[in-house]
């Protein structure tokens, strides 16, 4: 029996916290302390208010915020900013602090011994008053800082972990870390209250500020492994991208989808499938975005709706450019068929954009999506950052079935790969590639379809044109060789028929 | 209540503990240092009326706030350690005009 028992699961409380509930596979372990810990400015407090904002917000549920070391009305203050009305919840008895912040201008003496009873008996009461489920506490090591006997607080926390557990609440404690990297918090914390402990961490990593958090252990439970960015958005708090959490459970269909070109619907074998992901490589100015403009013409010809994003040119750049090859998108923008959104990679971080790119695309709600240029995001993030963006973007497409065209600049003018591609193009679905071909003193350009994963496509390379009605592709490149290594060389009718001859049977 | 007294006091415990008793006695001969007459001590249980510690913001029991005269202090212990004691009363001694108190 008592073995049957011992195979019970932890059971866990679903936080409400963006991401988070899919890293720690079911959020918070029920009933039990949860030790934050970060250093100064990771997010802690943040994160502490809102798994109460969240649990009364989603499901109704009260919390208890015991602060020692802002006081409840700075709290309040701060956190309108992220739209939680706290002082609302305060009257709806949803809400309770338990305010242990010091007073200034308050003395203290200590004389004798003492001990935490009655924070003990503070926090019990407010608890019992509203039937609270869920409590915060921020931070312990402000509790430190109150006492002069470090040895006394400790064994009081200890006392306060184990009478939270018997209140039956789910609690989150924050602690202060000095490092990064290194001991997991100030005043070995972690020793008595760590059945769990998440690490919040704010790292300065090539000028760039990378937040991002770790589950580092849950006692008897399973969670992912490893760190996850994050991001802190006013009106929204803490939202995590679960990357590799992400499962591939994303249905598969046959069904296609114009490219806007019938002949590279042909090179397709038919079209694009529609919750596939299409990536569109090639160098500056050989036709990346007029294949994007030409995917979204052709959905709109279908009634569908599209999205998007602009990470190069501008709005003006854009429409003109479009107007160019005889597509109207100011048009299709009044038919609400089109939405343009521009942005400037270097204007928030990458996993901002990554959740604006969501937000807008959950708003839209468009039947297909391109973004152009991807690798323009390259600038913004470290490399690790950026992969863990392009997986995030491509796994969010696919999650909403709809195909998705991303191209991405080679850093070369003859091709070469890109560090997108390589980051990129095993979540891909299709690859087509786009080339400068040079012949005969002239710069022609060259198309091909390099991979499409569960069908058939041509194999050729062929040259493709651009004027005023768009893209027009021709003939294959037949005596040609080295055109994807960025080396074209020209071959005579006899050495073609020899080579083909090498492979006859 | 007494209107005389000129120190109030209020002594913070947690239920019925020796620490709490022992900050009692310890007071009590505190007391007989000031005149006992102008002394007002109120105990709070916070078992009893929790509420109450919410406003002094108390934490560690037990504990004696200084009610009046301004400005408030706060001590916490059981009272024992008369070298803090004795700058503490000096202190509240200072602040108001103390008619024949014996030191």
């Amino acid at each position: 029996m008592s073995k049957e028992n011992s195979k019970i699961p932890v059971e866990k409380l679903g936080t409400g916290i963006e991401g988070f509930d899919l890293i720690s596979q079911g959020g918070l372990p029920k009933g039990r302390t949860t030790l934050i810990t970060g250093t100064a400015g990771s997010a802690k407090t943040v994160f502490a208010a809102q798994f109460l904002a969240e649990g009364i917000r989603k499901s109704n549920e009260p919390g208890v915020f015991v602060t020692f070391e802002e006081h409840p009305a700075e709290i309040r203050k701060n956190l309108l900013s992220m739209s939680w009305h706290i002082q609302e919840w305060e009257e709806q008895n949803l809400w309770r602090f338990v305010d242990a912040s010091p007073q200034p201008g308050h003395e203290t003496i200590e004389s004798g011994e003492f001990d935490l009873g009655a924070l003990l008996a503070r926090i019990e009461y407010a608890v019992r008053s509203i039937g609270a489920k869920r409590i915060s506490i921020d931070s312990l090591g402000a509790v430190f800082t109150l006492f002069n006997n470090a040895t006394l607080v400790r064994a009081e926390l200890r006392r306060l972990s184990a009478a939270l557990k018997g209140m039956g609440v789910t609690a989150v404690m924050t602690a202060e870390r000095t490092q990064e990297f290194g001991e997991i918090a100030r005043f070995g914390v972690e020793e008595f209250v760590a059945d769990n402990v998440i690490i919040l961490r704010n790292v300065l990593e090539a000028e760039k500020r990378r937040r991002t958090i770790e589950i580092l252990k849950f006692r008897g439970t399973t969670h992912q492994k490893g760190e996850y960015p994050f991001t802190v958005l006013p009106d929204q708090g803490i939202i995590i991208i679960p990357l590799s959490a992400i499962e591939l459970k994303q249905r598969s269909s046959g069904m296609r989808v114009p490219s806007g070109s019938p002949e590279m619907d042909r090179m397709c074998g038919g079209g694009f499938f529609r919750d596939s992901l299409i990536l569109v490589s090639g160098a500056t100015g050989c036709g990346k975005t007029l294949m994007t403009a030409e995917f979204i013409h052709g959905g709109a010809k279908k009634g569908e709706k599209c999205l998007l994003f602009a990470y190069e040119e501008s709005r003006e750049q854009l429409l003109r450019n479009a107007n160019g090859w005889g597509i109207d998108f100011e048009a299709l923008e009044r038919n609400n068929q089109l939405r343009v959104v521009c942005a400037y990679p270097e204007s928030a971080g990458l996993e901002d954009h990554l959740i604006s790119i969501k937000q807008e695309i959950d708003s839209f709600k468009p039947d297909r999506v391109a973004v152009d240029s991807v690798s323009a995001m390259e600038r913004v993030g470290t490399n690790r950052g950026f992969r863990e963006f392009m997986i995030s973007l491509a796994s969010f497409v696919k999650h909403r079935e709809i195909p998705g065209l991303f191209t991405a600049t080679t850093a070369t003018l003859m091709g070469g790969p890109s560090v997108t591609e390589s980051h990129f193009s095993s979540i891909t679905d299709t690859i087509i590639l786009l080339r400068y071909v040079e012949m005969l003193g002239e710069m022609r350009r060259g198309v091909t379809v390099l991979k499409m994963r569960g069908s058939m496509h041509e194999k050729e390379i062929r040259e493709f044109t651009i004027d005023h009605q768009g893209m027009h592709i021709g003939k294959p490149f037949r005596n040609i060789v080295g055109i994807l290594t960025g080396k074209p060389e020209y071959l005579n009718v006899e050495s073609m028929d020899r080579i083909s001859g090498m492979f006859q049977d | 209540m007494n209107d005389a007294g000129l120190y109030q006091f209020r002594l913070y415990v947690v239920g019925d503990t020796p620490s709490g008793q022992r900050a009692r006695d310890n007071f009590r001969k505190i007391q007989e240092y000031l005149r006992p007459d102008d002394v007002q001590l109120e105990v709070v249980d916070i078992l009893q009326a929790p509420e109450r510690a919410e406003v002094d913001r108390i934490i560690a029991v037990p504990a004696l706030v200084r009610v009046s005269p301004p400005p408030t202090f706060k001590i916490i212990g059981d009272l024992s350690d008369s070298a803090h004691l004795r700058t503490f009363f000096a202190i509240a001694e200072e602040g108001k005009d103390r008619p024949g108190c014996a030191p």
